[in-house]
């Protein structure tokens, strides 16, 4: 089922959560959501699952809007909502039960389907605990099935993994990769390795507006801009390798790097390589190359310029 | 292929109001209150049995109701059961309402509920109606133990006329109950803090229980006619002082439950001697001891209504953030 995010705008009193926010998610997609705090995630994915009105525009999830259809969308959503907020004194069992019936589980299917949750998220040992006995990895699992219980065709997990240990971390990531193949799947998450190692698509937010929108690989590489090399010198003379590194003709800026009298960072200009001329210099002036690596941006640093700068950057 | 005998869902609010009454009785809070009101009704009940004898002694219309003064003897040693009720009611009712809503607001759990595709009035709606039930399984099964002792000791049944006595005495305690459960809902949705809510309920039940009195008391003293003033006058004051009374929801509860319980009672207000003159002595049917106290559960039930409009107004046009 897709979902389509249509100019949404949202705001609460004199502040603007969500500024004419537009997006698509395509069946069978799992896009993270990133964003700083109060960049208007949250919000964005309340608005989808009905829990707050938007102000301006609308929400299609399978061509139901969630203006005119609420109740219609709301059977069609699993909803995971940041902080997992549970009933602590109720037995697992009673409060999938209890949530299953609240999403319309015919009396006949329910049993079935409680027990189906408790197998796919690995409650089985602790389904007769009460919730509040539970570790954080296991109410989180209690939260993933409440979210599943009704088979829904989309799931909104906001900020899954908080709190969580790496262990549990993994094994979190893991289900949701296993659900995300049947169905559409919005992660948001400040671990920006968790939406890499997740996630299709990545969408950054900041200030209530899209920033940036691809696959982690083409946003690293759109960010990329120009090329940056290390390149390594064993020689003692670093001013004599930096003047010659400058006067290549391929290369814009040469710096030193801190705390290394052997190292540098080449930036060459727009378009062009200067790999091969580094290495050609080297190799005429008999100068012993100790590193030759090209510098990429990972999505944390994509994701730390766009929401310093507002910048913006679209993949597709 | 869908089968034809898969039977329907149950209707949202009615899940909400069983897991509601599941909690309330698995919680402490219930487990409580509940103990304290059986304890004292039973107490005094023990002691009005054991003092009986006095109770019927017989030469007044009110002594062939057997049954109906296990509700109102006293020995001196314990209030009533009446009195109990009257006092003990508004704390089950504030104990059952104070945290409906911030609880689950504080917690979260309101958000996570009002995801699901239900109607958001039904939180508020089945948090009533699930206290609602409790409470009346809880009189009616008071008043019938009552009786059921009543029977063991006086080895009599009770007259159609008791009976639907202390049905209707039920009833009105099941509605003065929710006046104060109403109350206690809205302070829960009005304010964040359970502690607030339960501070702001139980600061209304003792500005009523002890303080409304001694205020209409001081107006009554202050305004009081001087020595030498017509009759009409001094039951315009009488009637001004009672009207004063009424505001204070014990105060009809009480007239409410008198009138019920004690057949020989005629009017709540005050008589001349003209409306006296040519009366018969004796205890009054059900149906006009009814009409005597229809205003009465009349303005209970209203004050009911208006607290749970008010709290329903307040909920459905809140923003409700999930923390």
């Amino acid at each position: 089922m897709n979902i389509c995010v249509k100019n949404v705008t949202k705001t609460y009193g004199a502040q603007k959560a969500l500024d004419d926010l537009s997006f698509e998610v395509k069946t069978g997609e799992i896009l993270g959501f990133l964003g700083p705090n109060g960049a208007g995630k949250t919000t964005t994915m309340k608005a989808i699952t009905c829990y707050i009105t938007p102000n301006k525009g609308d929400i299609l999830l399978g061509g139901e809007s969630v203006n005119k259809s609420p109740d219609k969308v709301k059977r069609k959503i699993g909803y995971l909502p940041e902080n997992n907020p549970l009933y602590l004194d109720m037995p697992v069992i009673d409060y999938l039960n209890f949530i299953g019936k609240l999403q319309g589980v015919s009396n006949d299917n329910i049993e079935a389907q409680v027990k189906k949750m408790v197998k796919i998220c690995g409650l089985d040992l602790e389904k007769h605990k009460k919730i509040g006995e539970l570790s954080k990895g296991y109410r989180q699992r209690v939260g993933l099935a409440q979210a599943l219980i009704h088979d829904p065709e989309v799931l909104i997990l906001d900020e899954p993994t908080t709190g969580l240990d790496p262990n549990q971390i993994i094994e979190i990531r893991e289900l949701i990769k296993e659900i995300g193949k049947e169905k559409t799947v919005i992660l948001s998450s400040h671990i920006l390795a968790e939406v890499e190692a997740t996630c299709d698509r990545v969408l950054i937010i900041n200030k209530g507006k899209i920033v940036a929108d691809g696959t982690p690989e083409s946003l690293r590489k759109e960010a990329q801009g120009k090329e940056i090399l290390r390149v390594g010198v064993n020689i003692k003379d670093r001013n004599k390798i930096h003047k010659a590194l400058s006067e290549i003709d391929e290369v814009e800026v040469v710096s030193f790097v801190d705390g290394n009298n052997e190292l540098f960072e080449v930036e060459s200009h727009i378009g062009k390589s200067s790999a091969e001329a580094i290495f050609k210099m080297c190799a005429n002036n008999v100068w012993y190359l100790t590193q030759l690596t090209p510098v990429e941006k990972n999505l944390e640093d994509v994701f730390r310029e766009l929401t310093q700068e507002s910048r913006s950057i679209s993949a597709n | 292929m869908m089968s034809k005998l898969v039977t329907k869902p149950l209707n949202p609010f009615w899940v909400i109001v069983r897991k509601e009454i599941s909690n309330s009785i698995r919680s402490w809070k219930f487990l409580i209150m509940l103990a304290l009101v059986l304890l004292t009704c039973m107490g005094s009940l023990y002691t009005a049995l054991g003092d009986f004898s006095s109770a019927i002694k017989g030469g007044s219309a009110e002594d062939d109701f057997f049954f109906l003064k296990l509700f109102t003897h006293s020995d001196g040693v314990l209030p009533s059961y009446i009195v109990f009720i009257s006092f003990l009611g508004p704390l089950l009712g504030i104990s059952m309402g104070f945290d409906a809503i911030n609880s689950e607001q504080t917690r979260g759990t309101l958000s996570r509920v009002l995801a699901q595709p239900i109607y958001r009035d039904y939180i508020l709606n089945a948090k009533f109606t699930a206290s609602l039930i409790l409470l009346s399984f809880l009189f009616f099964a008071l008043s019938l133990l009552v009786v059921g002792f009543g029977l063991i000791f006086l080895g009599i049944p009770p007259t159609a006329d008791e009976f639907m006595r202390i049905i209707i005495f039920s009833l009105v305690n099941i509605v003065y109950v929710a006046f104060w459960l109403n109350l206690s809902i809205l302070f829960s949705v009005k304010f964040r803090q359970t502690a607030t809510s339960a501070l702001a309920g139980i600061s209304v039940w003792l500005f009523f229980t002890i303080f409304y009195g001694m205020i209409v008391n001081l107006i009554a003293k202050s305004i009081a006619p001087v020595r030498f003033v017509s009759e009409q006058h001094l039951i315009n004051f009488q009637r001004f002082i009672q009207n004063l009374m009424r505001f204070n929801p014990g105060q009809l509860f009480d007239d409410a439950t008198t009138t019920l319980l004690m057949p020989s009672v005629r009017s709540l207000g005050p008589l001349t001697t003209e409306q006296t003159l040519g009366a018969i002595p004796s205890p009054l049917p059900l149906g006009q001891s009814l009409m005597i106290v229809w205003p009465q559960v009349t303005a209970l039930i209203g004050g009911t209504l208006l607290f749970f409009a008010i709290a329903y107004t307040l909920f459905m046009r809140r923003e409700i953030r999930s923390r």
